[in-house]
């Protein structure tokens, strides 16, 4: 028993949230995320921070990649409303943007942003940081 | 160096490092390798375009009509979807270190849906036609590509300081457009470019914004 109650913690699901106002990239991370072997659960989908907010407030979410530069709310107004909630401090924080200015780079890491990807990138590189995540997440 | 007000002129430098950012974003998010082209193959590329894509076409199966179209497509009353041959383009405005502009990447039908095809990893299926791509997820694709392109050049530019990105603005060209017969890409600062020997090409304006 003890050890399936193991078994079961080690694989998690990690459920993920894809915040981009473009639907091509959210097609494309969720594919990397598709063809991966980790454990994920739900994958879900926002156009901007607020549907992103409505989401997060509904939904048990591990892990948010999302975009900067979008409309209606911006990546950087999501990662505040984020690091300002108690309840959401376990979230994982990845953003992946065009602008990979050390000073935005700077701005969002005072937000508890773990991890940033630069555009362009290769699927591998969003593969490597999902093995990251998913061991963090099961830790 | 003192601190400028108004943007300066994008220098020689900056267009150099505008290829360097169009081959980073090709080959890395777009698994394509990108060549610069001579005005003479550039024009030989383009008019063998029509013809080729022409002939694609005739073996594709007919695409299904959508309902409301927007844009471009929609003023000119234009049959949907556009015709391979037909040009796109995509241009987004930018502001902030080290200069304020516009980028615009202006490509065939063709060569965008590829591109978006291989970003997705849908490149075999699209081009057995079990896939199709629809307009709006070509022009989605192509301003996620003038947008990285555009980014990945500021950054490199820009060191440590910051600067903006509009949204893209994604439109058809006229029907009966031609970059050779365009005057006023002469004299653009740019590029001349192909993929998998499709035409396209790329341009920076400074502005006063």
């Amino acid at each position: 028993m003890a050890e399936q109650t193991t078994a079961v913690a080690e694989t998690r699901p990690l459920n993920i949230l894809i915040v981009d106002d473009s639907a091509t990239m959210r097609t494309m991370i969720r594919r990397v995320i598709d063809l991966t072997e980790l454990p994920i659960g739900t994958v879900y989908e926002a156009v901007n921070g607020l549907e992103a907010l409505h989401i997060l407030e509904t939904c048990s979410v591990h892990a948010v990649f999302t975009d900067i530069n979008m409309p209606v709310m911006s990546g950087y107004e999501l990662l505040t409303e984020i690091a300002r909630r108690e309840a959401w401090k376990d979230i994982l924080r990845i953003v992946i943007s065009t602008d990979g200015s050390r000073l935005r780079q700077e701005e969002v890491r005072e937000l508890n942003v773990n991890l940033y990807i630069r555009k362009p990138f290769r699927p591998e590189v969003v593969r490597n940081v999902l093995s990251r995540i998913a061991s963090t997440h099961n830790r | 160096m003192s601190y400028q007000e108004s943007p300066a002129p994008i220098t020689a430098d900056a267009v150099d490092a505008l290829f360097v950012a169009v081959v980073e974003v090709c080959e890395n998010s777009f698994f394509a390798f990108v060549e610069s082209c001579e005005p003479d193959r550039f024009a030989a590329l383009v008019e063998r375009l029509v013809p080729m894509v022409d002939q694609s076409a005739e073996t594709s199966p007919a695409p299904k009509r959508r309902g409301r179209r927007t844009g471009r497509a929609a003023e000119s009353g234009r049959p949907d979807p556009p015709r391979l041959s037909e040009w796109v383009n995509a241009s987004l405005t930018f502001t902030g270190s080290p200069f304020s502009g516009t980028m615009e990447v202006i490509l065939p039908v063709r060569l965008a849906r590829q591109l978006v095809a291989s970003l997705l990893g849908l490149s075999q299926e699209v081009e057995l036609h079990q896939v199709e791509l629809l307009e709006h997820q070509v022009f989605d694709g192509i301003g996620e590509f003038a947008n990285m392109i555009c980014g990945a050049w500021l950054t490199d530019l820009s060191g440590s300081q910051a600067f903006n990105l509009e949204p893209p603005q994604v439109g058809r060209m006229p029907f009966d457009w031609s970059p050779l017969v365009d005057p006023s890409l002469e004299g653009e600062q740019g590029y001349r470019l192909c993929v998998d020997d499709l035409p396209w090409r790329i341009r920076v304006r400074p502005s006063n914004d």
